[in-house]
């Protein structure tokens, strides 16, 4: 992938998910007056104070911090969405609730930037971080459970950062498992009572929700 | 038979070379990747020795470079070249064709094993320590280096008998608890040494052996290396293999990097605001 600071590795470093996230929609009010922006991206309308319009999350970061803009908080960002949120995620030990894919990084550019535009925003903050300690528990409960059977690991719902954070291990991890099985599947194939079943057998893929 | 050595380009250890101490005129032939690996060294005429010093002590911290008129007689047999472009990335280690120029391959090659030589070999006494003759006898039991066994065990001119590191105790050791094994210290190349060893020899059960090791050890160790504490290194860190270890460096140096980038610009101001306690409302 060519975005990745580190080729050998397959991974991106954390600045760079947040790179890729700055490219999500949000609404700001501005209070300035300006022509339309006609960038590369897309055109965003003319600016007219009070009016909200949608703008891409660096631009909006940009305007507010000249202090041209206020940010509107997204919807998902509400105290009350975000306790459901935590609270499903408690309830369900190996599914991931749905949230925005770049939750992670979008919620600390706007908590770093535009703390004064959110209501209630140590509530926020101190909810998202235990969503994403919850979740990152059961990413690690399910990483136990890999075994040699594994083929592929598939994690719905997860969002971009916490791919980022498992990835090189995983990966990793398959392969050692995969080093470690495939030549010997292949001689188990001449001893006659084989215990384990052969590939057919095996589940195309471990899912760490249930089915 | 006369023996056939390959000049192995790839082996040579460009190092300093000082005189041998005991002046006997006879140098000593020694590989040597790193002080940290056990060399294997042969002395000529070990009964000649003047003074009582044991010259193994010494061989440690000396390296020789093979120079080209102590070179055995070479008439270049044919083997396959080794791939000159290698596979790079995470694929190029696998059983079959590990990448030519890994460090650590070359360095998991230097582990002993002990073979039984098929046939008689002239010229070469030093590899064997207690012979008077330069020369190795059928049927002598040596300690070579994985490296010289594996290419002398495709010729069949010896036959590897399996190192300790995978013999009865060992797997005793493993179904009593495998995450105890300390694989750190003494086989750091625990699962490579076994995957090379592994065609050559004719036990099929190591194969499943070190799968089994590797699933116990994963689960008890490896699948808490993410949240291992990041100041302090963890005790089974010491007992992971060199293979095991990679894993556990890639899971923590994410997670360290995702902390830094967390709190990147704020310094301070994090820890006190997780520090507000939290009222609940389920309702």
């Amino acid at each position: 992938m060519a975005g990745q600071s580190d080729h050998s590795l397959s991974i991106f470093s954390a600045a760079e998910v947040e790179f890729i996230a700055e490219d999500e929609m949000i609404e700001i009010v501005p209070n300035i007056r300006m022509d339309a922006l006609n960038l590369l991206c897309g055109d965003f309308g003319p600016f007219l104070p009070q009016i909200p319009c949608k703008v891409p999350l660096w631009l909006a970061v940009a305007l507010k911090k000249r202090g041209k803009c206020s940010i509107r908080t997204p919807d998902w960002m509400s105290v009350e969405k975000l306790t459901q949120v935590l609270e499903a995620e408690r309830e369900s030990p190996r599914e991931f609730q749905p949230l925005p894919f770049h939750y992670v990084e979008i919620s600390r550019l706007l908590l770093d930037h535009a703390h004064d535009d959110i209501p209630e925003v140590y509530m926020v903050r101190s909810l998202i971080e235990d969503i994403r300690n919850v979740r990152f528990h059961k990413v690690e409960s399910g990483l136990e459970t890999i075994s040699g059977r594994t083929y592929a690991v598939k994690l719905k719902n997860l969002s971009a950062m916490e791919v980022n954070l498992v990835r090189p291990f995983m990966v990793r991890v398959l392969q050692a498992f995969d080093k470690h099985d495939s030549p010997e599947t292949v001689q188990q194939a001449d001893t006659s009572a084989s215990k384990r079943p052969q590939v057919v057998d095996r589940g195309l893929r471990r899912d760490l929700r249930p089915r | 038979m006369n023996m056939q050595f390959l000049s192995l380009k790839r082996k040579e250890k460009t190092t300093l070379q000082k005189p041998h101490p005991l002046g006997l005129g006879l140098s000593c032939f020694i590989l040597r990747s790193s002080s940290n690996f056990i060399s294997i060294h042969g002395r000529i005429g070990q009964g000649r020795e003047k003074g009582g010093k044991k010259a193994g002590t010494d061989f440690g911290t000396q390296a020789l470079k093979r120079r080209g008129k102590r070179s055995f007689p070479s008439q270049i047999t044919s083997l396959p070249s080794p791939n000159p472009y290698p596979p790079t990335g995470i694929g190029a280690s696998t059983c079959t064709m590990p990448g030519y120029y890994d460090i650590s391959d070359i360095l998991m090659e230097d582990e002993a094993v002990s073979v039984v030589f098929h046939v008689g070999a002239n010229g070469v006494g030093l590899l064997d320590p207690g012979t008077e003759t330069n020369s190795v006898e059928k049927g002598a039991k040596i300690d070579l280096p994985f490296w010289l066994a594996h290419e002398l065990c495709r010729r069949r001119a010896v036959s590897i008998t399996i190192p300790s590191c995978f013999g009865q105790k060992m797997k005793k050791d493993v179904q009593a608890d495998a995450a105890c094994v300390d694989l750190g210290t003494r086989y750091p190349y625990f699962y490579e040494f076994g995957c090379k060893l592994f065609p050559l020899v004719g036990d099929k059960s190591i194969g499943p052996f070190l799968r089994h090791t590797f699933a116990s050890r994963y689960k008890e160790m490896l699948s808490k290396s993410h949240t291992a504490s990041l100041n302090a290194i963890p005790k089974f860190v010491l007992r992971l293999s060199k293979e095991e270890y990679q894993l556990f460096e890639a899971a923590r140096s994410s997670m360290v990097e995702f902390k830094k980038w967390r709190v990147r610009d704020l310094g301070l101001m994090k820890a006190t605001i997780l520090g507000h306690k939290r009222k609940t409302d389920l309702h």
